[in-house]
Formats: structure tokens, sequence, C-alpha cells
């Protein structure tokens, strides 16, 4: 199936959605900073990247808008807990292709990840 | 977007939001404007009513001048004419610029103000003119003055609005943050089977998440009475070194792998005046402190001792640190100094500031030091000694 990126410090949520995209059938890689997520994109570019905005270092916000800089167009959703209009339209004005809210459903996660794999093949 | 457009587009951007303090600084302003503008509109009539005086009088001198030079016999008093009370005989010489017009066809002998007049005009002119700037100057003063308090006022309500969105944004965070998990976890477990030896540590996560909430809920609802004055507290004489080997022990914050070492230096028997819960919270808030911003060292310490009438605890971390100027910053609420931290480790900012507010409620104090960013810092809670 694709392969995945996930940048998410907290550790449950990131072993849950290993878990669950692994169960999946998809191949699941987690990074719990921004910084380590960058640099491994130097080297192997995934179908989708799921980015957290609240993270230690760079932020998921800073972190999107260098990924486009460094002109990678692969698709890109963003997790976070916050619901202000102004940081979903920051995100998506930075590049981002999805904005899903926490605490988000497990099923409808996977269902907008299919979504976001289908529009980019 | 250009380079010009965006910058218009982002001074109306500021003007948006600060229109109040704009609206309310330019209308200071003109204020303070109109107010000097009165204040020298006066100072210049009263220096025209000045000139008017002077010459009022000389008109009058020369109705009287002209009055003399037809009379064969001119009195040797002026004040015997009636209405020349403000003038005098002078030499000529004497008589200034009202010479020429005030000769009343005497040999060498002109009228001229008295002494007395020209002394009540000039101190009439003076106190009017004090007056005027004397109040131009007080308005102005004023007006400068409640327009500086009113920014101030504008901008810690501004302040304040921010620190209370933050700290909305961090607490939502952190309350959705621990649901998030224990949603995706359940949501997992209802839909698939797990091997036991993968559920257990998730459980044992998921625990971790909970008492985050806990201690989070705790904190939000503490602050908030604190911040009505509304918390009560039940000091009573306690065995320090019993309630700080029994808090070690059932330690509820999570120490994130670390190692917490104890040093107790207490008198056997020896009690502070303290309410056990509040001194619960302090040291929870303390430690969690310690674990957030102990970097990557293993090691936090909490150390007792009694400072002849003062019982101190010290909580101890070899961490991050802070520069030893922002030793009251760290007690601030909703600050956090360092961002660094892993965000399950993230709080609301709130933490100390109860903490420092309980210990005051108790009657001691609680202070911060650090030697410099990266080389930890010590918390010290100070508590009366209970004589006994």
């Amino acid at each position: 199936m694709a392969r995945i990126i996930v940048v998410e410090d907290e550790e449950l949520i990131a072993t849950m959605l290993r878990i669950n995209l692994r169960g999946a059938g998809h191949e699941v890689q987690v990074f719990p900073c921004a910084e380590d997520m960058l640099e491994h994109l130097e080297h192997e570019i995934p179908d989708i990247v799921l980015l957290d905005i609240m993270l230690p270092g760079m932020n998921g916000d800073e972190a999107l808008r260098k990924l486009r800089a460094m002109g990678h167009d692969l698709p890109v959703m963003m997790l976070t807990a916050r619901k202000d209009a102004g940081l979903k339209v920051s995100a998506l004005d930075g590049g981002a292709d999805d904005y899903v809210t926490k605490p988000f459903d497990m099923a409808e996660l996977q269902a907008r990840i299919r979504a976001l794999l289908r529009r980019n093949n | 977007m250009t380079g010009p457009r965006k910058h218009t587009t982002g001074a109306l951007r500021w003007l948006g939001r600060n229109r109040h303090t704009v609206f309310f600084g330019v209308s200071f302003m003109l204020l303070a404007a109109l107010v000097s503008w009165w204040a020298i509109y006066l100072r210049a009539l009263e220096m025209d009513q000045h000139h008017y005086r002077y010459k009022e009088l000389r008109l009058e001198a020369r109705f009287f001048a002209s009055l003399l030079g037809h009379m064969p016999n001119p009195p040797e008093d002026l004040e015997s004419l009636r209405g020349a009370e403000h003038l005098r005989y002078a030499r000529c010489e004497d008589s200034g610029d009202l010479t020429v017009a005030m000769r009343p066809f005497h040999p060498e002998t002109c009228l001229a103000p008295s002494e007395e007049t020209i002394t009540t005009i000039e101190r009439e002119h003076r106190s009017k003119s004090m007056m005027v700037l004397g109040e131009g100057a007080l308005s102005l003063f004023l007006i400068l003055v409640t327009g500086w308090m009113f920014f101030r006022m504008v901008a810690a309500e501004h302040r304040s609005r921010t620190e209370l969105r933050d700290l909305w944004s961090r607490v939502s965070h952190e309350l959705k943050t621990p649901i998030t998990g224990v949603k995706a976890l359940l949501q997992t477990l209802e839909a698939q089977e797990l091997p036991r030896e993968e559920v257990l540590p998730l459980l044992r996560l998921a625990l971790e998440q909970v008492d985050r909430q806990e201690r989070l809920t705790e904190n939000l609802l503490m602050g908030q009475h604190l911040e009505r004055d509304g918390t009560r507290l039940h000091p009573r004489p306690m065995e320090l070194g019993i309630f700080l080997t029994e808090y070690i022990d059932g330690l509820s914050v999570s120490l994130a792998g670390r190692r917490l070492v104890s040093r107790l230096d207490l008198p056997r028997g020896g009690k502070v005046r303290a309410d056990p819960n509040a001194l619960r919270v302090i040291l929870d808030n303390l430690v969690d402190n310690a674990v957030k911003y102990g970097g990557d060292e293993p090691e936090i310490r909490l150390e007792a001792e009694v400072d002849g009438s003062w019982t101190r605890i010290h909580v101890v971390d070899f961490g991050l640190g802070f520069d030893p100027g922002d030793a009251e910053l760290v007690f601030a609420a909703y600050r956090r100094l360092a961002d660094e931290v892993p965000s399950e480790r993230r709080g609301t900012g709130m933490g100390l500031t109860i903490a420092r507010g309980l210990a005051r409620r108790l009657g001691g104090q609680l202070n911060a030091s650090s030697d410099g960013p990266g080389l930890g810092a010590r918390f010290t809670l100070s508590l009366e000694t209970e004589e006994t």
C-alpha cells in the first residue's frame, strides 16, 4: 500500500497511529520531531506525511513551509488539537492538503488518508 | 503579492488589530494639541489686553493734556482733575513713550502714568499670564498622564487577553491530547485483537495520560480558586520528615525515567506548619517542573533542611536552567521559559504560579535560582519551623 510518515511526539498517539496504519497495510515510520522528518526526506520520499503542529523545537507549521520550500509536493495532513480557523488557514495556505483535529476518529482518519492518496495518484 | 501592497496590507491588518489603541492614542494627542492651542490663544488674548490698557492710558493722558493745555491756570495737583488719578506730571524725558502725546503745553512738562497704575497693570498682567500658562500646563500634564495610564491599561488588557487566549489554546491542547491517545487505543481495541504483551505497555501509557489529565484539571481548579482567593487551607503542625518520606514513596508525578534522589536532613520530630494537601500540590508542581526542564540528566534531587526559624525544601534539577535574571519570571502565570520540551511534558504554564501562591498562603516562600542556562535549577520552598 502506501509509505506513510507520522511526525508526532506523543508516544501513545504515535503508537496507535502506527498500529492502525500498519494494520491497514501501510508502511509507517514515526518521527518525534520535525527536524528528523526533514532530514529523512533527503533520502526517501513517502507517499504521505501526517504532521502534528505542536512539536518540540520546530513546529509543524514551520516544518510544512520548509518541506514545501524544499520542493516536495507530496500530500501532507496536519494533526492538531487546536481548532481555531486562523491556524487552519495558515496551515492550508502554507501547503497542507488536509487538516484533522484531535481527538480524531481512527476510521475517519484512515478514510481521509485514502482520499488523499487517491487524489495524489 | 508585491512588496508595497504587502506592506500596505500588513499595515492595515496592524491597524485593524490595534484599532482601539490607535483611536484612543490619536484622540489623546488631539486633545493635548487642543489644550496647548487653547493655552496659547488665551495667552495671546492676555497680551492684547495688556497692550490695550496702555493704549487706553495713552488716550486718557492725551485727553487730559489737551484739557490742561487750554487752562489758563492749570492745577498743581492732577488728582483735583476728576478722572486723572492714573496720571502724574513728569519731566518729558521721564515720561517714556507718552511724551509727545501728553504735553500739556507747559514747558518740558508731560503727563505720565502713575507708578501705582503701572505696578497694578504689570502685576495683573503677570498674574493672568501665570494663570493661563499654569492652567494650560496642568491640563496638558493631566491629559498626558491620563493618556499614558489609559494606554497602560489598554496594553495590560491586551496582554491579559493574549495570555488568556494562549492559555486556552494550551489547555485545549493539554486536554485533547490525552483523550486522543486514549480514544485511539480504545477504538483500536474495539476493532482488533492485539496480543496481551502489546496491550499492557499501551495501557500503561494510557494511564499516564489519564494521570496527566487529572493533574491538569487539579491545577486549573486550584489556579481558579487561588485567583478568587477562595481556597481554604488548613495549616496545622505536621512532621515534615514523615510527610516527605510518604510523599516520595507514593509519588504520583511521572518521573519519565528519571531518578528522584532524596536527602532529608531534618531533626527527629521536626515540624512545620502547613496544609498537607497544599504541600503535596506544591511538591507535585516542583517535581513535575524538574522533570520537564531536567534536560538529559537522569537525576532530580529533593532535599530538606532546617535553617533557623525556617525549614527549607529544595527540588533540584540539572537540566535547562535559566538566566539568573529570570528567577522571578519563572513564576509568572502562563509563562514558560523554554519550548524545547517534548509536548507530553508541556503544561499550561500555571504550575509554578500555583505553587508560589500556595506557599504564600501557608505563610512561606517559594524561590528559584539557577547559575545560568544549561546549569540546572533549584526551587526552594521555605516554611516556618514549628516550635516544639
